[in-house]
Formats: structure tokens, C-alpha cells, sequence
């Protein structure tokens, strides 16, 4: 159904791992959806199609975006573990509707501030721990400095 | 919506317009405006969804005044098989009536899912759209809501995308004289995405424009791309490309109803393009809708 075209789809973009899948031949992951043979015939040409490394590109890139421009001090003392808290937080924290960048930086910012003592070496947290209240408290400001329409 | 007998030439209003806006001054004679710019959505499950930008609808409305508007929508995602987000659509009735709105566009590209949405809509990742019958029925349906809602004709873009749905039973251009015909809606005839299909998919825009029925184009925009990792991007990152003016000299007399021509660049871009050549552009606009406008009364 098209439901689950889209969101199979959506899911394909937001997993190079998943399309790779795909490709080698193993379609385990649109087992979770209910698919047409036509949506999944569909989905599998998509995933091979050379164009779906420019998606799974931009995708990520759009979502990076928010978080460098708001918080760049933040991901610089993230340094070589950036990569690695960014992926959890989109795991554990998917979009529920249009994100404004401010609002997705905020969400980022409350998650590296809540990341369990001991995530980070104690080098690192520090730095962290620094960058993520200054730059978490500015977006802050910005976001609540607003008026409530409904 | 026309100057005499010619369109307005317009811009993608962002927080990087004024600059551009105040070295135009008069050149730009309309703006599209994207109504998620101007409030903060904090999900159906927060106490109070909406937050509205005071400050950046104030600065739009110093702009604004005395130029017309269009809404430039990219969060109701009409082509998603969801029902479609009525909290929202209300803000953007609101945002439509105060802002004298002329007409609302949205993206023929579907940003939501069931499970969530494909997040950063602003920078135009949306998923490509199967040009199927029941695919058609529902968007029309939609399509007549949001009509009827905001009391003003709807129109949908063309989009830009890197993996095309195969084997669908119309070609787009077809499934958007369709969706016009059933619904009444207009086509936002986005020149830089039908190029941007011509340099990844080999679509020949051409072929396309002459397909599609081209009355029903209100709009048209035109912007420029970069590549990425040998792909042809619509980044609005540049200025307009050759073949986009090629194609827009070529097929803007065909468009007896074109009401406006707008230039999109990305707002991070500005220093890039240069103040200057984004009113270059916009004055080779200007000389576009003249030649057309006569083209068409002739």
C-alpha cells in the first residue's frame, strides 16, 4: 500500500546500509512493510538506481545541517565522536513533523546534555559539557523568544 | 496578478532576501513566501504546537508592503498517503489571509510518512511520487481541500529528483494535467528541476513542456545548482543556467496564464552569487517577461 511505499522509501534514503542490502540481494528490509510485488519490484530498482547515493547524500547533509549551523562548538568538541552520538540521536529521536532548524537543534542539544555519565572520555566531556550549555542556552533563547499561535 | 499584460518577477523570500529586496528596490514586484519560516512547530504532542517568529514576520511585512504575495508551502507533503495535517493548515489559512496571499504552491513531493516525516524539508529532499491513478485521486482530493480552505487556487511544482518511480502508469507531465483538470489547480513550473532531471535522468525538457498543458502554468521559477559527487544538484547555490533561460525563452509565450517568474537562490548563497548577480538575474527576468508578454499578445 502507499503508505508503506513512502515510508519504505523514506527509510531506504535515510540507510545506505539498507540499500546496499538491497542491492546484494537481501530484501529482508521491506519485509517490515505491507508492499505490492509492484511496490516492492519498485523499491528495489530505486535502490539500485545510481541516483540513490545522491539521496542517502543529501539526506544526511540536510540533517547535519541544523546541528552545525546552531551548535558549531558543540560538534567541535564532539570531535572524533560526533559521528557516532549524531547516529544514536537520530535513532532514538526520529522527526514527528516539519523541523525547524532551531527545534531539531534544541532536540540535539537536550540529548547531548542528557547522554549518560561515562559516554564520552573525560577529556572530551568537559569541552563538551561547555559548549553544549552555551550554545544549548542561546538556541533556547531564540526558540521561547516567539508568540504562541495555537 | 500582471503588470499591463506582462507577469511579475518575483523572489523566494528567506532571511537573506532584504539585502537583495533593497538593492532591487523596484525590480522585485512580488515574493513567495514559505509560511514554516515564520512559526516553530513543536509536534502534535506539545502542549502548544506553533510558535510564531514575531521577528521575521515583522521584517517580511516592512517587505512586503506593496508588493504582492504567494504562499510557498513545503510542510502539508499533499502527496503523502496521510491525512492531511489540518493544525497546520489552519496556521498557513492564517498566514494566507494576513499575508493577502494570491495564490499557494506546494511540492508535487512527499515530505511525510506514517511513522514520521523525511526531517529539514527546507533544503528540498522530498521523496519522489508514483504517477499513479490512485496516487492522482487522493492528491485531487487533497488538492480540493486545500482550495477550499484557504479560498484561493493551489498549485504544484514540479520536482527535482535523483531516483525517479519506475514503470507508473502517467509521465508527470500528464498526471499534472490531469490533477488540473479533475481539481482546477495550477502548475508551478520549476525550469531549474525540469533541467536538473534533464542532467540526472536524461529527461528531455523539451518533450516534457511540450506535453504538458501549458495554460495551466501560473508560476514559473527559475534559480541555478551545483554538482555533487557527479550529480547536478537544485541547490539554489547558483546563479541560472543557460538552458534554464534557453527553455523560459522558448516556452514562457506558450503560457497564456503565467502570472509571475520568480528567482530562487539559497539564502547561505548570497555571498556566493553576489548581491549584483542575483539582480542581474532578476533583470534578465524582467527582460524575459517582456519579450514573452509580447510573444504572447502578438
Amino acid at each position: 500500500m502507499l503508505a508503506h511505499f513512502q515510508q519504505a522509501l523514506a527509510d531506504l534514503v535515510a540507510s545506505p546500509s539498507r540499500c546496499q542490502e538491497i542491492r546484494d540481494g537481501d530484501q529482508r528490509a521491506l519485509h517490515d512493510y505491507e508492499l505490492t510485488s509492484v511496490e516492492v519490484d519498485r523499491l528495489v530498482i530505486i535502490a539500485g538506481h545510481r541516483g540513490m547515493a545522491a539521496n542517502c547524500t543529501v539526506y544526511r547533509s540536510n540533517r547535519l545541517t541544523p546541528i552545525v549551523i546552531n551548535l558549531p562548538d558543540t560538534c567541535a568538541a564532539l570531535g572524533e565522536h560526533f559521528r557516532e552520538v549524531v547516529d544514536q540521536f537520530w535513532a532514538e529521536h526520529p522527526t514527528e513533523h516539519f523541523v525547524h532548524f532551531l527545534v531539531e537543534s534544541d532536540r540535539f542539544a537536550r540529548f547531548v546534555n542528557d547522554l549518560p555519565a561515562g559516554s564520552l572520555p573525560d577529556d572530551a566531556s568537559a569541552r563538551v559539557t561547555d559548549a553544549v550549555t552555551r550554545e544549548g542556552r542561546a538556541v533556547r533563547e531564540r526558540l521561547t523568544s516567539t508568540t504562541t499561535v495555537g | 496578478m500582471t503588470i499591463g499584460n506582462r507577469p511579475l518577477v518575483g523572489l523566494l523570500y528567506s532571511s537573506a532576501a532584504p539585502v537583495v529586496i533593497e538593492a532591487a528596490g523596484s525590480l522585485v514586484e512580488s515574493l513567495d513566501i514559505i509560511p514554516e519560516r515564520l512559526f516553530y512547530d513543536l509536534g502534535a504532542t506539545s502542549e502548544q504546537r506553533f510558535h510564531r517568529v514575531d521577528g521575521a514576520l515583522h521584517e517580511l511585512r516592512r517587505h512586503a508592503a506593496g508588493r504582492h504575495t504567494t504562499g510557498h508551502g513545503i510542510g502539508l507533503s499533499l502527496p503523502s498517503d496521510m491525512p492531511i495535517d489540518e493544525p497546520l493548515l489552519d496556521v498557513v489559512a492564517d498566514l494566507s489571509e494576513s499575508l493577502e496571499f494570491s495564490w499557494y504552491s506546494e511540492h508535487l513531493s512527499s515530505f511525510a510518512t506514517m511513522r514520521g516525516a523525511v526531517p529539514n524539508a527546507q533544503a528540498g529532499l522530498g521523496l519522489p511520487v508514483p504517477y499513479d491513478e490512485d496516487v492522482l485521486t487522493m492528491l485531487a482530493g487533497k488538492v480540493e481541500m486545500v482550495q477550499q480552505r484557504l479560498g484561493m487556487r493551489v498549485l504544484l511544482e514540479n520536482p527535482a529528483v535523483f531516483t525517479p518511480v519506475p514503470g507508473c502508469e502517467y509521465r508527470e507531465p500528464a498526471f499534472l494535467n490531469e490533477l488540473a483538470s479533475r481539481t482546477g489547480c495550477g502548475v508551478l513550473l520549476d525550469l531549474h528541476n525540469l533541467y536538473t532531471n534533464e542532467r540526472n535522468n536524461d529527461v528531455d525538457g523539451a518533450e516534457y513542456l511540450n506535453e504538458m498543458e501549458l495554460e495551466n502554468v501560473v508560476e514559473v521559477h527559475v534559480a541555478g545548482g551545483t554538482e555533487l559527487f557527479g550529480f547536478y544538484t537544485d541547490s539554489h547555490a547558483a546563479l541560472t543556467p543557460r538552458p534554464v533561460w534557453d527553455l523560459a525563452n522558448e516556452f514562457l509565450p506558450q503560457m497564456p496564464h503565467l502570472q509571475s517568474v520568480v528567482f530562487e537562490f539559497h539564502e547561505s548563497s548570497v555571498e556566493r552569487l553576489g548581491v549584483a548577480g542575483i539582480v542581474g538575474d532578476i533583470e534578465r527576468i524582467h527582460e524575459l517577461v517582456d519579450r514573452s508578454a509580447s510573444a504572447v499578445a502578438a
